[in-house]
């Protein structure tokens, strides 16, 4: 019988370490996510029970470290040059059980990347958060703070808007920036971040790159408020809420990587959100394949199983077609990544731009493909107990987030067209 | 203005007390329900219920189709058909698992209930449920289903799918069998379900009446769901349950294909009425959302105002083929009996285009709505949420389609 496995992947491009994290998650998957994942939603706001099962994977297995160098307690993935396929397969194995901890845990990395990746590693920094992350057994979270309450994530719309429209100040007063504003919707937050990466301005309405400001902030520092977290149609494992900085004081050195490099550089993370979320999308569409398989052997149609009835095979095979080619695609972008000495830098406008297009690739068959498979199992479909409606609802989230499809669709069109004004 | 006006509608089809009735509906859905959702969300005992216990008793839905005899409306003729149409887009509108609870309910009560083949004696017996009672009265389906396992040996096919209980004959009484059935709805607290039954020593299957409260009738644990909340489902147990022999509704397929018409009708009309939600929220989000800096107003943008046009669009075919499918099913001396395949074969096509279309329609409405489109505040991801389930529930495409082949093609193997 063919297993999740049988997928293809470029094996020239796999990163050492791959085999491990493999195992390890997949195991951790097996055994603390998926036999209790169908109780999360009522969990959504307490997290009881998902708790536990983030300490294990990025605690206790030790996985949030994997970003710091070696001699700080990490694994040294940041000045890997595996970086992105590592990242890849283990996102993948995560979001199989459930893609809302596979964001949870990716974005611990999300602010991470901007101090801990060559060529901009900031090793003061580095130094000063990775005792935060390393030294303990408790699952960390980490949060980029971006969206604003008036245009939400289309502060990403970067190369039009170049941050005139951030409302969330940072002035320098002596040796501390004062930060103030609101924010809205990041991963991690409603409560449980540790460590904000927070989107500012130093000057407000400008267009001047070298105004843009990346600036770290302890979520304990005073000023610092975090809501409760949303209700949301799925994605219980996330939590997303409001953030506000009142007056909030941290050292000058708190900025990640100065005037014009903090923007340069910002496009980095967006780069690796969109590699998280095309992987996100295949960890979940590979199991909604193993159910898939489940459901259409064992259920009986005209006396045969339902994969035997060649209208239903049909479908079947549309949608295994896709998950192969999302996993190659996912996968030849991590290789775009790993090896900007062949692709060019992750910041630049091309590989922002061919993360956009494979990610809303990538999120359009897949919520396409879940509502047929949801209705090959007719009303099974929207039952619980099947988790294909739960793989529906989270990847509905993830096509819809970063800014949405038509975001991904203008920074495509603006970087093959050479647009200039969308 | 007001959605009976803005997207458009045959009106020469419709009567005034259409109309009038719609309009009663569109206030019950906006003191009932639109105006305590975002307090509320989808809580059953806060919001739900009190908003069916409006609907179904104060404005007295649940005795629409029985004959004022029985203490009924007597909207039992098939010109209801229009009615419907009208009605269940504003409860659609409001809420789609009600709506999808009111067409269940009125589909398997058309079977012994309309004019057309009407059952005095079944009327008498059943109407009280529904028509002498303060409480919210749910009818249920109980249809074929998936076999379990390879070689299935779990009873009789009916069109490839299993019959899910059997029933024979013991004197004056039916007595019914079968485990773990899954009702289209309200497994929980259904007063009245319709089984498809495998009637013993018979050829043809048929539709056996089991009251909720019949003895050997045991309700399985409540499951979770994707959506339709208004539905407390649960699997059902049938043990020696016995019902007179008049509990036996029909035989035969045409029957079944007549209460999965107005099913399908229903059904389409609550999806067109959760169409006009989607339009709604889509439209108040349009008028406030800045994009690409201030100045930019979302619903200015070429790109979103195309997508806009196409959900709009969609909105407007839909809701007109909705209405010339009531037009057909209330005119079978021009286009048959809703048993009939000629009729029963639009019906299908037309709620499977409804359905589909308005999951695209909604996706594409969550896509220009990013995480709005998602959060709970907006209401948009409960619709998307409720017609999926809505969907599913009609059958796997891919074998309702070889109805389709079938009629057109004159398969005979499919």
């Amino acid at each position: 019988m063919r297993t999740i496995d049988h997928f293809t992947r470029p094996k020239e491009y796999l990163s050492p370490l791959d085999e491990y994290f493999g195992k390890i998650v997949r195991q951790w998957a097996d055994k603390e996510v998926i036999p209790y994942r169908r109780r999360y939603d009522e969990d959504w706001k307490e997290h009881h029970l998902i708790e536990p099962a983030f300490d294990k994977l990025m605690g206790e297995l030790g996985l949030q470290r994997v970003l710091f160098p070696e001699d700080l307690g990490g694994w040294g993935l940041g000045h890997s040059h595996y970086i992105g396929t590592a990242s890849y397969r283990l996102f993948e194995e995560v979001a199989r059980a459930d893609s809302a901890m596979a964001v949870a845990f990716g974005v611990v990395f999300w602010p991470l990347i901007m101090i801990c990746n060559e060529p901009h590693v900031n090793r003061r920094l580095c130094e000063e958060f990775a005792p935060m992350f390393c030294n303990t057994r408790k699952a960390v979270f980490a949060a980029n703070a971006m969206t604003e309450p008036q245009g939400g994530a289309d502060i990403e719309n970067m190369e039009i808007v170049q941050g005139a429209t951030i409302e969330t100040t940072a002035v320098l007063d002596g040796d501390e920036w004062v930060i103030n504003g609101h924010k809205l919707w990041p991963t991690n937050s409603g409560g449980v971040c540790n460590l904000f990466g927070v989107v500012c301005t130093t000057n407000p309405g400008s267009r001047d790159l070298s105004d843009f400001a990346f600036i770290f902030v302890p979520a304990d520092t005073s000023g610092v408020a975090q809501g409760s977290p949303y209700q949301k149609a799925g994605m219980a494992a996330d939590k997303n809420g409001d953030i506000w900085f009142e007056q909030v004081r941290v050292p000058k050195h708190y900025r990640a990587c100065g005037p014009g490099d903090d923007y340069k550089y910002f496009k980095e993370v967006i780069s690796f959100g969109n590699l998280g979320s095309i992987s996100f999308v295949s960890g979940a569409m590979l199991n909604v394949f193993e159910i898939l398989q489940e459901f259409c052997g064992n259920r009986a149609y005209g006396g045969r199983p339902l994969k035997e009835n060649d209208a239903v095979a049909g479908v079947l095979a549309d949608i295994v077609k896709d998950i192969d080619i999302i996993r190659v695609l996912g996968y030849q972008y991590a290789r775009m990544i790993d090896r900007p000495d062949l692709y060019g830098p992750r910041w630049s406008d091309e590989i922002v731009a061919k993360g956009r297009a494979y990610k809303y690739f990538a999120c359009d068959r897949a919520v396409e493909d879940l509502g047929k498979a949801m209705n090959l199992l007719e009303s099974s479909g929207s039952d619980r107990a099947w988790d294909i409606e739960k793989h529906w609802r989270d990847l509905k989230i993830v096509q819809l987030w970063m800014g949405g499809k038509q975001l991904c669709q203008m920074e495509t069109a603006r970087w093959y067209f050479d647009c200039k004004t969308l | 203005m007001s959605n009976l006006d803005l997207i458009p509608y045959p009106k020469d089809m419709v009567q005034e007390s259409d109309v009038s009735l719609a309009r009663t509906l569109q206030q019950w859905a906006e003191a009932e329900v639109l105006s305590k959702r975002l307090e509320y969300r989808e809580d059953y005992e806060k919001l739900l219920k009190p908003a069916m216990r409006k609907l179904f008793i104060d404005v007295e839905l649940q005795k629409m189709i029985w004959p004022e005899n029985c203490g009924g409306i007597g909207l039992n003729t098939p010109e209801v058909a229009r009615t419907l149409a009208l009605s269940l887009e504003q409860i659609g509108r409001a809420d789609t698992g009600i709506g999808y609870l009111f067409s269940v309910t009125f589909a398997l009560c058309s079977s012994f209930a309309m004019e057309t083949n009407l059952n005095e004696e079944l009327c008498d017996r059943i109407a009280p449920l529904f028509c002498q009672t303060q409480e919210i009265a749910l009818g249920s389906l109980v249809l074929p289903a998936f076999g379990r396992g390879e070689h299935s040996a779990e009873g009789p096919l009916f069109r490839g799918k299993v019959l899910p209980a059997r029933a024979r004959r013991d004197g004056d009484t039916w007595v019914v069998n079968g485990k773990s059935l899954r009702p289209l709805n309200s497994g929980a607290d259904a007063q009245l379900f319709g089984v498809f039954c495998a009637l013993e020593k018979e050829d043809e299957p048929g539709l056996i009446l089991v009251p909720g409260d019949a003895p050997g009738l045991t309700r399985g644990e409540r499951f979770l769901k994707t959506g339709l909340a208004a539905s407390d489902n649960a699997d059902i147990d049938l043990t020696e349950v016995r019902v007179p022999v008049e509990n036996l509704v029909f035989r035969g397929e045409n029957p079944l294909r007549q209460i999965l018409s107005w099913l399908y009708l229903n059904s389409g009309a609550v999806t067109v009425g959760s169409l006009f939600a989607t339009y709604e929220i889509m439209r108040d989000w349009a008028e406030m959302r800045v994009i690409k800096g201030k100045g930019s107003l979302f619903k200015e943008n070429p790109l979103t105002a195309s997508l806009m046009a196409e959900i709009s669009h969609e909105i407007l075919l839909s809701r007109l083929l909705l209405h010339q499918l009531a037009q057909m099913l209330s005119k079978p001396e021009l286009y048959r009996q809703p048993g009939e395949e000629r009729l029963y074969i639009p019906a299908l096509s037309v709620v499977s285009h409804i359905t589909q279309t308005a999951e695209k329609a909604i996706n594409q409405t969550m896509e220009l709505m990013g995480s709005a489109g998602y959060a709970t505040e907006w209401n948009l991801e409960r619709y998307w949420r409720d017609v999926k389930t809505m969907q599913v529930h009609l059958g796997n495409w891919e074998l309702n389609k070889m109805e389709l082949a079938r009629y057109f093609f004159q398969c005979r193997n499919l």
